[in-house]
């Protein structure tokens, strides 16, 4: 990489900073006390892990009763250290304030899980897609849910699904004149087939692809754009072998708004997008859409892989996943003829170095998109629109009890101690040259040295970050 | 935040890693083990796979029995054909065993981990071949077959390293003039009876904790699985072990069972299998005959009937999937298998009801030999009758909560049982007290999770249980009072990893030994004492 553009980078990636700055950084809204403990949590690993767990199995209690004895047995250890929380507990305790304290636990986490939910079902998330318009952003929905367990279950999320596209698609008030369809949807595989595993593989593949054809043709009625969302690793296969199997189906083959995601904290991904990228050019002939994210899952598949005895399939520092980041989007904005790219970061030098590239490569600002998370980094994303780039927020709708999981990943990265967002807003860490500075460049025999390494679990837990 | 008794601990710092599990998701692996189950089908429908005893000085007898086995998936498959063991192969090997004891026990320590070492070496070169014989033979589905792949191979290597410091003498106290050593010694000649439902970790496991600590030892393999069993054997003699110093006696337990666990000769028997059996070889082994010089020591792991207890603030996602594998991989042929479920309240109970219903139908039944199943056959005829029976009888007495379909064709070909939940039975129903063994799971509603605890606990078997439960005052309740041989928190009660999970119970479950753990070892061996008084005339070496 050349000397004048990481100079570029770091000029934009400080010019985005500074112009976000003026709009007044948060983490969380300062809310309640909900917040506040988040807020303190950041740098107490116990109060963070019982804060996350508590978060966790609230919506699944069923009385005020059950939350205050869960609010004090997950406290309990930590209300010897802090008065606030022992003053809660204390409180609670008492019949007439027990209503009051576990109203307001619900209240809080509700408000909290609204900031990345934009509602229970697709007609109540109109308002906030709607609201969303008017701040020159773009979104794809997706949705959350319980796991797909059965044929019964697998049913109801591909009902969902083709009754969001519906819905979202009749929808004048969100039909915006800077998108031609108001449909755009990102769709998980898994919870379309119940027996969606690699030992099932050609009956997946076949499933799903029924599945997704019958998706995608809703979605190109209404000229709207779909996403297939990469889950873990495991299914990596399976989610290229679908995608593949419907794009080449005929009446799709010369639809353009149809993508996959890419992420770049997997190991083998370069490969993957080679052989997407020949197969495009060999056989699909048009373009396709590719999210590049980091990944949402490292936790997970580290600590799995750690216990199957597998190589870990994701890069261990976090440094690497940044650099695989810069790599690939390199590449695809190198074949910006094949694929259109969309860079999915709340990291502005991942963010910054793709636009860069992309003006050295001499595109436009429409031949690629930035994507976000809705309800994180606002203000970075008002300066990037200001700035004339497409930005487009992944927004989830469903239910409390399953949102749950998705709202706890997302408090995860907000506080993860290398996440780039804590690292400006609550480490408030000024010198613009270090949170911007280039990766550290990914060679194998690190990587293979850094895998032999005994890695502390605890240590390497911040690196969950998917901004 | 956890209040259990969890704060002071010793952390162990084994090296010992485990097996990796196959990554069925590079296709690769999947081909392979698809390659060598069709050529064990191609070479079976030529014909039969052959089963001998193997031991020094073998002579083919006349008047011996055949038993043929056809796979547990398909009755027209003929399998193995066994030329069962008669007591006379049973005088001969243990004659053998018997005079070569003194010197298999005094064989270097290093040679003998040296047997287990080569022996994982040689099975990790077979693995599809090994892993592709217990999804045919067992009729186990790929991951299952694949995990029990990686518990044989831990289990070499695990009581290899346990075997190498065991031996170690340890010298007592530290007085001038006075040596005190404390060692173990090997006991004798030992009878290994397997099991069918892991017939290669277990046999194993019990095989190789024997050998290395320098006994003889007889493998007696499960009439069900006797290919295995060969398999199994031939990779000991392969990896070095002397033919001296074991024998292979596949026969029937009633006949070779029960005349070699008689004999004065064996000192040690180690079984695994049915409470039923595995009490008969205690009283049998007890017994001590005329002109025998030792007690014998019984090692028996026997059944279980394990409980799952789902709280009303547990994570349903997780929950019902945890209980489906608990419950029905391997069919619910593991001894550690669920085979009821204690749900507190009535709301989650519905809920739990409803999910599990569904998911049930979702289930996949059908041959091992593909890939996609993970619900396979029973073992044979006689268990598919016999739970087909007690399913019958229990849908009578309770109600039918879900039940998997299968077509009649899939039923035709093998021991097929389909997996069925039931509900409404009493706690005292046989449903609700015997190990079945086979695709059956009960679910009951509880008022509180302490009332799940106390029915939980009801059974005469204490060797798995499960909880699945957000409350860390409730889990730290688990902790003290599900007192199983292992507890799982939060995930499936199935799958326990040598080292990591050493597995056994109490109570009716067994002697309360753990496979797989530290002390498994010990139970091998007699340790002894030498002391020596170090002082001549007042004078003693200092230390």
């Amino acid at each position: 990489m050349s000397k004048e553009l990481e100079i570029k980078i770091i000029a934009l990636g400080k010019a985005i900073l500074e112009g976000s700055k003026k709009r007044e950084l948060h983490i969380l809204s300062p809310l309640g006390f909900v917040d506040k403990l988040l807020e303190s949590s950041l740098n107490n690993a116990e109060l963070k892990i019982a804060l996350f767990r508590f978060v966790d199995v609230m919506p699944s209690l069923k009385n005020s009763k059950e939350i205050v004895s869960h609010l004090e047995e997950y406290f309990l250890e930590i209300a010897k250290k802090s008065n606030i929380i022992k003053l809660i507990i204390k409180l609670s305790k008492l019949p007439i304030l027990r209503e009051i304290v576990s109203t307001l636990a619900k209240t809080q986490i509700n408000s909290i899980s609204k900031k990345f939910i934009l509602g229970e079902s697709p007609t109540e998330a109109l308002y906030k897609l709607a609201k969303l318009k008017t701040k020159n952003r773009k979104y794809t929905v997706d949705l959350l849910g319980e796991a797909a367990l059965s044929g019964a279950e697998s049913e109801e999320y591909f009902f969902r699904y083709k009754e969001l596209i519906k819905i979202l698609s009749a929808n004048s008030q969100i039909k915006g004149d800077n998108e031609d369809s108001p449909v755009n949807i990102s769709i998980k595989l898994s919870s379309l087939y119940e027996s969606t595993n690699p030992l099932n593989f050609e009956q997946s593949v076949l499933k799903l692809s029924e599945k997704l054809s019958s998706l995608f043709r809703l979605v190109k009625e209404s000229k709207g754009t779909a996403f297939v969302d990469m889950e873990d690793s495991s299914l990596v296969d399976i989610t290229l072998a679908v995608v593949k199997n419907v794009l080449t189906k005929e009446e799709f083959s010369n639809y353009k708004k149809f993508g996959i995601v890419l992420q770049a904290y997997l190991k083998r991904t370069e490969k993957d997008l080679d052989n997407i990228l020949d197969w495009i050019k060999n056989e699909r002939k048009t373009q396709i859409q590719i999210r590049l994210v980091k990944g949402a899952y490292w936790d997970t598949e580290f600590m799995s892989s750690i216990s199957n005895g597998w190589d870990c399939p994701v890069f261990i520092e976090k440094t690497h996943s940044d650099f695989n980041y810069e790599k690939l989007s390199y590449k695809l904005l190198n074949n910006t003829k094949y694929v259109y790219p969309a860079f999915a970061s709340h990291n502005i030098r991942s963010l910054s170095n793709a636009i860069c590239i992309a003006s050295e490569l001499k595109l436009e600002k429409h031949d690629f998109e930035i994507q976000t998370l809705y309800g994180m980094g606002e203000e970075f994303k008002d300066e990037l629109v200001a700035r004339g780039f497409s930005v487009r927020e992944y927004a989830p709708v469903g239910k409390m009890l399953p949102g749950m999981a998705y709202l706890v990943r997302r408090l995860l990265e907000n506080t993860a101690n290398e996440g780039f967002l804590r690292r400006v807003s609550f480490d408030k860490i000024s010198d613009l040259d270090e949170l911007l500075k280039a990766p550290s460049i990914y060679n194998l025999a690190h990587d293979l040295e850094s895998n032999n390494k005994e890695f502390n679990l605890v240590k390497n837990n911040g690196n969950n970050d998917n901004s | 935040m956890t209040t259990h008794n969890t704060d002071n601990y010793i952390q162990d710092n084994s090296k010992f890693k485990n097996c990796p599990f196959l990554d069925f998701s590079i296709e690769e692996n999947r081909t392979k083990l698809s390659n060598e189950i069709s050529k064990l089908i191609t070479q079976a429908k030529k014909d039969f796979f052959s089963v001998t005893s193997i031991y020094k000085n073998h002579s083919i007898k006349t008047n011996s029995i055949e038993r043929i086995n056809s796979l547990p998936e398909d009755s027209s498959i003929l399998f193995t054909k066994t030329i069962e063991a008669t007591t006379e192969d049973c005088e001969v090997a243990l004659e053998t065993l018997k005079s070569y004891f003194p010197t298999w026990s005094k064989t270097q320590i290093e040679t003998r981990v040296k047997v287990l070492e080569s022996a994982s070496k040689i099975m990790q070169e077979r693995r599809f071949e090994l892993t592709a014989l217990l999804c045919l033979e067992a009729g186990k589905p790929w991951s299952d077959a694949d995990g029990e792949f990686c518990e044989a191979v831990d289990f070499l290597e695990y009581y290899a390293l346990q075997a190498k410091s065991l031996f170690l003498k340890t010298k007592m106290g530290t007085i001038q003039g006075e040596d005190n050593f404390y060692f173990y010694e090997p006991r004798g000649v030992a009878l290994v009876i397997c099991p069918w439902n892991f017939p290669l970790a277990i046999p194993c496991g019990m095989f190789s904790a024997a050998i290395v600590t320098g006994n003889p030892a007889i493998l007696k393999p499960s009439e069900e699985t006797p290919l295995i069993g060969k398999r199994l054997y031939e990779i000991f003699l392969e990896a070095g072990l002397p033919k001296e110093a074991s024998a292979f006696i596949p026969g029937k337990g009633e006949i070779v069972g029960d005349y070699m666990s008689r004999d004065v000769r064996v000192s040690t028997i180690v079984f695994t299998g049915s409470k039923e059996v595995g009490l008969k070889l205690i009283k049998v082994g007890g017994d001590t005959k005329k002109g025998q010089t030792h007690v014998k020591r019984i090692i028996s792991e026997m059944g279980g009937k394990n409980s799952i207890i789902i709280d009303s603030d547990a994570d349903l996602d997780e929950a019902v999937r945890g209980t489906i594998i608990s419950a029905f991989s391997y069919t619910g042929q593991k001894c550690s298998a669920c085979s009821k479920v204690f749900i507190v309240g009535e709301e989650t109970y519905l809920k739990f009801r409803e999910r599990i219903s569904a998911a049930l139908l979702s289930l996949k039944v059908g041959p091992t030999s593909e890939s996609a199943n993970t619900v396979g056959p029973v073992i044979n005829e006689e268990a598919q009758k016999r739970i087909e029976k007690t399913i019958a009888e229990g849908k009578l007495r309770g109600a039918t909560v879900s039940e998997t379909k299968l077509s009649e064709d899939v039923k035709k070909r093998g021991n097929f049982v389909c997996p069925v939940v039931l509900e409404n039975l009493s706690l005292s129903d046989t449903i609700s007290t015997d190990e079945i063994f086979g695709p059956v799971l009960s679910m009951y509603m509880v008022e509180s999770f302490e009332e799940g605890v106390k029915f939980a606990t009801l059974s005469e078997y204490r060797l798995t249980g499960g909880v699945y439960s957000r409350s860390p005052k409730n889990i730290d309740y688990a902790y003290r009072e599900f007192n199983v041989g292992n507890l799982y928190i939060n995930r499936q009660c199935t799958g326990a990893l040598v080292y990591r999970q050493p597995f056994g119970g109490a109570h009716m479950s067994g002697m309360g030994s753990k496979a797989g753990g530290p002390d498994y070892l010990i139970q091998f061996t007699v340790p002894r004492v030498v002391t020596e008084n170090t002082i001549r005339r007042g004078f003693a070496p200092t230390s």
